[in-house]
């Protein structure tokens, strides 16, 4: 009777499983400086991702994702060129952001303006910002402690996935432990029951947008540090990847659910396969239809299995 | 075909889940022109049965035969393409689009490649005269009332020829005025058209106005079938229950100079909408409060208004010996006022596990002072109310959507009433489609509250016998205002009925 099941992991097998295969095809795959790549190379979108989820998670969306990733990614290259120390840049860079946290905010929650259409036209602003105070040029900052977040290394693992790490294990905390979290998926849940226990879902969900624009601009910082430079442009395919990572995500850990690890583990699956059909030498529309293949079928069977697990409950 | 061949007969309809029975060899027959009534307790398998017969579950074992010839239905599709039609309990219309839309819903005449309105109208005007009913079609249905909406969907299966029309507690969302005219055009309906139809109800008295064959179900099986002039009330729910289930209690006599001492909420009026209603009623301490009136006459709004859920342009009242003006629900129910919804879909989180459902009271109180949620006291406490209240449930961490409505209403109002330092519950239609053990343990759970417990009880219901039986005083409301108040001695079901509808307060308007 009490037969675990293991819908609920089954991405991460997944992702094992394809790994595994890649090991055999490829065996320059399993060399830690190539994990380190894959793992790397996942940081700024993954941290892009964290934030969002926290969005989607109360039900809601901000579609400014990727022009809040850029607008932080510009400004502290922007405020390095101009000699701000740098620690002082990331404090200005993330104000910066939660403000646009902010005003996204206030249109949903204060003025009602759904959020998408809310958070839509903001990325447009932010863009035409971002894009006024960079001259609609990259802008490049060479020194070592800018440099030192995207490509240093401690012990052979690179600051960031040091720093995607210590926000993931915090993000989890927050979102399964604490009772500011779990407000976010009660609002998620029903928005309207809430207020019958007390909780109030435009509080909750202010919140959500203030720690999402901060968590995208935080991307961009670790972005621009990876590749010495930012651009306007930076943020533009954010959006449909990180989407695409939460939505996989939702097929882990917390079936049908928005949650941390599924969108960690979502987005290392995607690396996984970019990059092992990169080291097998494929042609980009190769790996555009293996990648696609791969990512629906992983759904199908966790749909399906889900499908099957709650046949199996009576309905007391 | 003989006459005598019943419409639909079912021999030995079984349905499990997980071993469980919900549906357990049920035999029953439905003849022409039959008002076939069915009742039964919660999760006693009337919806599962039915929903057999519409194709919608599939059947582990047993036959169907419509006009004597054996059927296979593999989805509500084939049913009705049978001449079978289920109204569910829950609405299923489009609330932005007219009655008339709705209606000619999938089976729009298309002109050209545009839907044509002028005929779905024609339509839903002839089907209007057909059911000899009188209701607007070209308005939305969320303009209409619950009861004209019922009608909308019943008016739907007439869009094709129905045989045999399911209803699902169709009374359960009406108001005491809108039943009873309702009920008249259900039995006007059988006798005038071809038609059966098949009545799932908790109500007794109704099957005795209209039904002329009861089929109780007891655990998935017939307890009896009975033509409705052989039987009575007592026999129907005495194969219904097992007479344990019932709980009995009384209601003390309260003396009344005491109580008012004790005030622990006055209110003069409410402000909602945009608008100031006369809402002239105190509560106090101990007691438990009716509150009585149609669907939107205001007993909902007011409460709702004072708990801070509804958004008010200005607020004034005194709760437990301090003046209020401001503040959401977070502020009411840190003070001690809790309210349970209306509806029970917006008192729970369909995707989240019990445990967290049930403590979504009390987030702040199962933590440590940084935040963190204490997980293994949040289910021990979570299991305590489940256990208290007597929740079926298979585990603590699954979601709260796999339990039935009654189970659901437990758990709302378990940890309701578990509020530390609760002062006033408000109870909004608690028993809404709950069976007659389950109301009983309700009503025993509210008087406990206010006789042993000391608190207060705000009862707002729109079934006039449950609040004569247990409420100390009651408030009629009509149009947002409060228009009488009884205390229990002086309690009567006409007076209340004729101020409900306004009428008695209108006459004495006109006499002053």
């Amino acid at each position: 009777m009490k037969k675990k099941n293991i819908t609920p992991y089954l991405l991460l097998l997944i992702t094992l499983a394809i790994s595994m295969m890649f090991a055999v095809l490829e065996p320059t795959f399993l060399k830690v400086a190539n994990i380190m790549n894959i793992l790397g190379a996942t940081v700024v979108l993954c941290i892009a991702s964290l934030g969002e989820a926290m969005v989607l998670i109360t039900g809601e969306v901000d579609f400014a994702c990727g022009a809040e990733l850029a607008t932080g990614g510009c400004l502290i290259t922007i405020l390095t060129i101009n000699h701000v120390p740098y620690l002082l840049g990331i404090v200005i860079t993330l104000s910066w952001c939660a403000l646009l946290g902010v005003i996204n905010g206030f249109f949903h929650t204060k003025i009602g303006v759904p959020a998408f259409i809310a958070t839509m036209g903001m990325s447009f602003v932010i863009d035409g910002v971002t894009k006024l105070f960079t001259d609609n040029a990259a802008v490049y900052a060479k020194t070592k402690i800018f440099k030192m977040l995207g490509q240093g290394r401690i012990a052979g693992i690179p600051l960031s996935v040091i720093a995607l790490a210590v926000i993931a294990v915090v993000a989890f905390m927050y979102t399964e432990s604490m009772t500011s979290g779990r407000r976010l998926y009660a609002v998620g849940a029903n928005g309207e029951a809430c207020r019958y226990v007390g909780i109030n879902p435009k509080k909750e969900k202010m919140k959500s947008f203030v720690i999402c624009a901060m968590l995208c601009g935080f991307a961009g910082i670790i972005n621009s540090s990876q590749i010495s430079s930012a651009n306007p442009g930076m943020g533009d395919t954010v959006l449909s990847n990180v989407l695409t990572n939460l939505m996989l995500g939702a097929s882990f850990y917390r079936l049908g659910v928005f949650n941390v690890p599924g969108t960690i583990v979502g987005a290392v699956l995607i690396n996984v396969i970019t990059n092992g059909m990169v080291l097998m030498g494929a042609a980009t529309w190769q790996q555009h239809l293996v990648k696609g293949l791969i990512m629906i079928t992983a759904v199908t069977l966790i749909t399906l299995g889900r499908a099957n697990a709650t046949r199996k409950i009576a309905r007391i | 075909m003989l006459l005598s061949t019943p419409l639909l007969e079912i021999k030995g309809l079984t349905k499990g889940f997980t071993g469980v029975l919900a549906v357990d060899h049920v035999d029953f027959k439905v003849g022409r022109k039959e008002i076939h009534a069915i009742i039964g307790e919660n999760g006693a398998g009337k919806s599962t049965l039915c929903k057999m017969i519409t194709g919608t579950y599939s059947m582990d074992d047993g036959q169907i035969y419509m006009d004597g010839k054996e059927v296979h239905f593999t989805g509500p599709a084939d049913s009705m393409a049978a001449g079978i039609y289920m109204v569910y309990q829950e609405r299923n219309l489009i609330s932005y689009m007219t009655g008339a839309q709705n209606i000619s819903l999938n089976a729009e005449v298309i002109k050209g490649v545009v839907v044509d309105e002028k005929a779905a109208m024609e339509k839903a005007e002839e089907i209007k005269r057909q059911l000899k009913v009188e209701i607007p079609l070209e308005v939305e249905v969320e303009k209409l009332g619950a009861g004209e909406q019922q009608l909308i969907e019943i008016m739907r299966a007439f869009s094709a020829t129905p045989k045999l029309l399911i209803l699902d507690e169709p009374t359960a969302s009406l108001g005491e005025g809108e039943i009873e005219p309702f009920l008249k055009f259900i039995k006007g309906m059988t006798t005038q058209m071809d038609v059966s139809i098949i009545y799932i109800t908790h109500k007794l008295e109704e099957i005795f106005q209209i039904a002329d064959k009861v089929t109780v179900l007891t655990e998935g099986k017939v307890t009896m079938t009975a033509e409705i002039a052989d039987t009575s009330q007592n026999k129907c729910v005495k194969a219904m229950i097992k007479s344990d289930k019932m709980k009995e209690f009384a209601v003390p006599v309260k003396d009344y100079e005491d109580l008012e001492n004790n005030k622990l909420l006055e209110v003069k009026n409410v402000n909602y909408g945009g608008k100031t209603y006369d809402t002239d009623f105190y509560i106090c301490k101990g007691e438990v409060v009716g509150f009585y009136g149609l669907v939107g006459s205001g007993r909902t709004e007011a409460m709702e208004t004072i708990a801070g859920i509804r958004s008010s342009d200005q607020k004034h009242f005194i709760f437990d010996g301090e003046e209020i003006t401001s503040g959401d629900s977070y502020k009411m129910i840190s003070k001690g006022m809790v309210l349970t919804p209306e509806l029970r879909r917006n008192g729970i989180f369909p995707a989240l596990n019990l445990i967290e459902n049930v403590c979504s009271l009390y987030i702040n109180k199962l933590a440590t002072k940084l935040g963190m949620v204490k997980k293994k006291e949040s289910a021990v406490f979570a299991k305590t109310i489940l256990d208290e209240n007597d929740t079926k449930y298979a585990s603590i961490n699954q979601k709260i959507s796999d339990l039935s409505g009654g189970n659901m209403q437990k758990i709302i109002i378990g940890r309701s009433i578990r509020v530390e330092n609760l002062k006033l519950l408000v109870v909004d239609e608690p028993t809404a489609g709950l069976d007659l053990g389950a109301k009983s343990e309700i009503y025993v759970k509210i008087r406990h509250l206010a006789d042993e417990l000391g608190k207060s009880v705000v009862f707002i219901s729109s079934e006039l016998e449950e609040l004569l039986k247990t409420c100390d005083r009651i408030y009629v409301f009509y149009n947002g205002n409060v228009v009488k108040e009884l205390k229990r001695e002086d309690f009567s079901k006409e007076v209340i009925l004729g101020y409900t509808l306004g009428g008695v307060r209108s006459a004495r308007e006109a006499h002053a």
